[in-house]
């Protein structure tokens, strides 16, 4: 956008402590950039802290918003709905609480809109547009900004809207809180993310009492406080201005930048259709570090200089001190001759007779002289000693000047590490320099100002460097991972080594030579890099714009745009900033970890809060039933407010950030477990099988050998026996989460109305439940089976072991034979003890693999349907688990019932 | 009119200057006035003896008239020249007493320069140590920067 032509008003709003604090780090940028801000911006905050406000020093007072605690009458009778621990809060602004930061907002909610309102009328009659670009900041895990956010979006929106008759675009950025915060910005923060997430989804209009509840937001970025436990506070203070100036969204900042390159239209449209989800932008950048080379040349150049004049100064002072000395001792003398000099005017005066001439006007000089002398010296001796004190000062302050000198070397040492040593990371690499290289540069230190960084590598003989530092964040996916919050990009590996297999069997996943997922990028929504640097390094870079694109895409994603944006400035920097829009941070199936790291720490918080600490952490719809009633459609009492509230946060509680087109990419997970879990069992009856082979000799075959042989059968039996008591324990429990995971799986299909997905995964998905299906058929005959005869098994091989130690003679019960009957006894009797129990296990199995496969089939009829027919399994079940009940009161429980194969036979 | 005579007026008048000279520049007592104005009385007795000797002093002989003569012409010119020495001893122990005092004076003006001077220079070690603690903190602040 060209300097003159924008007429788009901007404002940027910071609601409580961070988001002001970015608000004033923005100006203090935009200051030192340009030296004054655009007059089509202004820059408000709004907060409940005085101190954390009056910090704000680059904001203009008068547009600061501050908002003072209301009396508790005040609040009560604004906020009826609000309960009573809610009416004050302890320490600063809202106490951290949110449901207090919606009630100071209905209390102060004139205020805020008196001031937002004069802000924008004021922007409006200075630069005549009418289009307003809103920018709102916040910490989600404080009181203030993540209660006051989404009222505040939604209210602005519509007054401009009415005001000057078109809708404003809104950008959001939300700050979320890291993993070492505790239960209450944790908590607030999930709670936030649900409300925004609620508001998100409505994309449509949805006017209740004149209001409108839609998304309010264009954009919504979502940044994270740490990385892998690594605090990036610093990197957000940096990179949210950066990114708002340098990427031109407040073009106050662009004067560094040539020509157009994305402006909000471009934006808008790239972000279509994914307006319902959460963005982020993150950077990389790679920097010859010239900036920090003239800085260490300048000083080192300076040292020396400085140290030679305080050695001087020394000196001077040396001799002004000794001068002093002398002089107040002169002075001491000249008052004596002060004295005597009078003393002869006076008695030259005195003398005076008849015959004596005395000249008056002489003397009267002479004492004058003699006077201002006088007066003078008096006002020496104090100049003499103010000097003296000034001249110790000095010393002193040339002490502290030397002092601050050895700061100056411990700044040209530490600007010498971080030349030699650079701390880089990975959003950041600086080239590293020796301290040959670093003096050699210094010989040709003008030419290097007006070098690019590929000739100055060049000039290193580190050209190749230069390629392999510019294209290793795109070989290395990591302008892909380096966004600033904790976003998975694949599958984890402990996933990737147990089910990986099967989905790309199945043909949902794509594995490239290495073994990784690809094509998991369709879940960002919609990549953009812009590479920001001199116009000559593109060329040097090798990395046009088709060239990076054609990397990017054959390697990590699958839509993506690459904008240049030339940055004359940017001599030796080579950046890539990076926006990934339409994020999904939810989890990618039942057991998974979710996308975004961050919801982890932030559901565990807000789950461990029981329901009546929950209200603390959310804000939208308390108070306001009606319109919560008609968006949600849970009915209202009027004038109960707090039922109506409870009702609120119970809406909260359960509501979950979920799309609905997601939920279908959960399914093929769930079933490969089920296939993963199916295989497992098969192998485990096997081993179960495999227990009635243990070799027996024929009784009549007596020999100590035999005997042996025995005995070592038996201990193997009993040791695969014990196995297989703890594979059914295992099964049953694996069973049983699985078919929990099922369950909700077609809870969630059910209750989110989610549509068919798309023909050819809906396929690939029935072939998947056919298959479940089919192999638990082959499952649950193998387990009628072995249930059937796994005791008789057993009972026969105990039977003939005990035959073949009865009939040993007893002519050869040696010493060593008893003992070998004594441990065959022993494995025998554990041998049955055991097999009780194996038996009961696997007979138990039944159970939850008819309900299983009874989920199994509901989800088959609602992939092929979108529609839940539930109801026709349900009978199934019962009768499968009648005749199981049936079987277990005619059989004794050591014989296994073969219930399962009834009821599969009605089934079928 | 004889030689002497000549000699005598000059004398006298000489002693007149003085008288003026005292009276009207030099402001002198008016007791160490008398000195040459008695001054001037003798050197005009003087003359008038020489001029009328043979009237007055016709009873001494030409060399006692002589010595009276001169006699008396001397007295005058010792008091004018009394008077002459009494003023220009008061004047000098005056210049002396002034060039004592001025002497102090500029002295203590030397002084005081110098004093002013070293405090200057204080001043200039004083702002050129703070522009090196500036510079300082601006290589500190930049450093925080790059």
């Amino acid at each position: 956008m060209e300097k003159g032509e924008d007429t788009v008003n901007r404002i940027v709003i910071g609601i409580g402590g961070q988001g002001s604090s970015i608000v004033n780090n923005i100006l203090r940028m935009l200051k030192v950039k340009t030296g004054k801000i655009p007059k089509n911006e202004e820059f408000l905050i709004i907060d409940t802290d005085q101190a954390s406000a009056s910090a704000c020093t680059e904001v203009e007072e008068r547009k600061k918003i501050i908002l003072s605690r209301p009396d508790t009458i005040l609040m009560k009778n604004t906020n009826r709905w609000l309960p009573d621990p809610y009416l004050s809060a302890a320490g600063a602004g809202c106490g951290q609480h949110r449901i207090y930061g919606r009630a100071m907002y209905n209390v102060h909610r004139e205020r805020i809109f008196s001031a937002i309102g004069s802000a924008a009328s004021e922007l409006k009659n200075r630069t005549g547009g009418k289009d307003f670009f809103i920018v709102m900041v916040c910490a989600f895990g404080g009181g203030t900004g993540s209660s006051m956010l989404l009222d505040v979006a939604i209210d602005i929106r519509d007054w401009i809207s009415k005001q000057f008759g078109s809708e404003p675009v809104m950008f959001g950025i939300g700050i979320l809180p890291s993993s070492k915060e505790s239960v209450l910005p944790t908590g607030n923060a999930l709670g936030t993310l649900k409300e925004l997430y609620f508001l998100m989804s409505h994309t449509e209009d949805v006017i209740i009492d004149d209001k409108n509840y839609s998304n309010p937001f264009k954009l919504f970025f979502l940044l994270g406080r740490d990385l892998q436990g690594q605090n990036r506070d610093d990197e957000l203070e940096r990179a949210i201005p950066r990114f708002l100036l340098d990427l031109g969204f407040l073009p106050g900042g662009t004067v560094e930048t040539k020509g157009k390159w994305l402006d909000l239209n471009d934006l808008q449209n790239r972000a279509r259709g994914y307006e319902n989800r959460f963005d982020s932008l993150g950077y990389y950048e790679c920097v010859f570090p010239t900036e920090k080379l003239f800085l260490y040349y300048d000083i080192e150049d300076e040292i020396p200089r400085v140290r030679q004049r305080l050695v001087e100064i020394e000196a001077r002072i040396s001799d002004i001190k000794g001068k002093i000395e002398s002089e107040r001792g002169e002075l001491e003398r000249f008052d004596g001759r002060i004295k005597d000099v009078q003393r002869k005017i006076d008695s030259y005066e005195s003398a005076t007779g008849k015959l004596y001439h005395a000249d008056m006007t002489a003397t009267a000089d002479a004492k004058a002289k003699l006077d201002r002398a006088r007066k003078k010296l008096s006002g020496l001796k104090e100049e003499v000693l103010n000097l003296e004190i000034r001249a110790s000062d000095a010393e002193e302050e040339k002490r502290l000047t030397e002092r601050d000198l050895e700061r100056l070397e411990a700044l040209k040492n530490k600007l010498l590490r971080a030349i030699t040593s650079p701390q880089n990371t990975r959003s950041y690499h600086q080239i590293e320099l020796s301290e040959e290289e670093i003096k050699g540069l210094k010989k040709s230190r003008e030419d290097v100002k007006n070098l690019s960084f590929f000739e100055i590598m060049k000039k290193l003989d580190r050209e190749e460097e230069f390629f392999r530092w510019t294209h290793a964040p795109i070989n290395e996916g990591d302008i892909i991972f380096n966004p600033m919050v904790n976003y998975r990009h694949s599958i984890e590996n402990v996933m990737a080594s147990k089910y990986i297999d099967i989905l790309h069997d199945y043909g949902f996943l794509t594995l490239d030579a290495q073994g990784n997922v690809v094509n998991e990028e369709e879940k960002f929504g919609h990549f953009i890099a812009v590479l920001s640097t001199r116009a000559d390094n593109f060329d040097d870079a090798r990395l046009g714009g088709g060239a990076f694109k054609s990397m990017v895409t054959e390697r990590f994603t699958k839509d993506a745009d690459v904008l240049k944006l030339d940055a004359p400035a940017r001599a030796h920097s080579f950046a890539i900033y990076t926006l990934m829009i339409g994020l999904q941070p939810w989890a990618p199936g039942p057991g998974l970890p979710p996308r975004l790291r961050e919801l982890e720490w932030l559901e565990k918080a807000y789950n461990e809060s029981d329901f009546s600490k929950l209200q603390r952490h959310h804000s939208l719809f308390y108070g306001t039933p009606k319109p919560f009633s008609v968006i949600s459609g849970i009915p209202y009492t009027p004038g109960v407010d707090e039922k109506n509230r409870d009702t609120v946060t119970n809406y909260w509680k359960g509501y979950e950030i979920l799309e609905k087109e997601a939920i279908w990419n959960n399914v093929p997970i769930v079933l490969a477990q089920c296939l993963k879990m199916f295989d497992d069992l098969l192998t485990g009856l096997d081993m179960a099988e495999d227990i009635k082979n243990v070799r027996i000799p024929e009784p009549e075959s007596y020999s100590i050998a035999n005997l042996t042989i025995l005995v070592h059968g038996l201990e193997n039996a009993s040791k695969s026996m014990e196995k297989v008591k703890k594979w059914t324990k295992d099964a049953e429990r694996g069973f049983t989460l699985l078919k929990n995971e099922l369950d909700e799986l077609v809870f969630k299909l059910k209750g989110i109305e989610a549509e068919a997905p798309a023909e050819d995964k809906a396929e690939k998905m029935l072939r998947m439940t056919d298959d479940s299906s089919r192999n638990m058929e082959v499952l649950i005959d193998r387990i009628d089976d072995l249930s059937n005869r796994f005791s008789d098994d057993i009972k026969s091989v105990i039977e003939k072991a005990m035959s073949f130690i009865g009939g040993i003679p007893s002519e050869e019960t040696t010493s060593s034979a008893i003992r070998h009957i004594t441990k065959a006894e022993s494995e025998i009797s554990r041998m049955r003890e055991d097999s009780m129990k194996a038996a009961k296990g696997i007979k138990e199995m039944g159970g939850p693999l008819a309900m299983m496969l009874s989920s199994l089939k509901e989800l088959k009829n609602i992939t092929e349907s979108g529609e839940s027919e539930v109801e026709v399994e349900a009978e199934v079940v019962e009768g499968w688990e009648g005749k199981m009940r049936m079987k277990r009161e005619g059989k004794g429980i050591e014989m296994p019932d073969l219930s399962l194969n009834m009821g599969r036979g009605e089934e079928e | 009119m004889e030689p002497l005579s000549i000699v005598i007026l000059i004398v006298a008048l000489l002693i007149v200057i003085e008288v003026v000279v005292m009276l009207l520049k030099l402001k002198v007592d008016k007791m160490l006035l008398l000195m040459p104005v008695i001054g001037v009385i003798f050197a005009t007795m003087s003359f008038a003896l020489n001029e009328y000797r043979d009237e007055i002093l016709s009873s001494l002989s030409d060399s006692a008239s002589s010595i009276v003569i001169y006699v008396t012409l001397a007295v005058g010119v010792i008091f004018g020249l009394f008077g002459v020495t009494v003023w220009f001893r008061g004047e000098k122990g005056a210049r002396k007493l002034v060039l004592d005092a001025k002497k102090i004076d500029s002295t203590v003006a030397g002084i005081e320069s110098d004093i002013r001077g070293s405090d200057m220079e204080i001043d200039h070690f004083d702002d050129e140590m703070s522009a090196i603690k500036t510079k300082i903190a601006d290589y500190e602040s930049k450093e925080k920067e790059v």
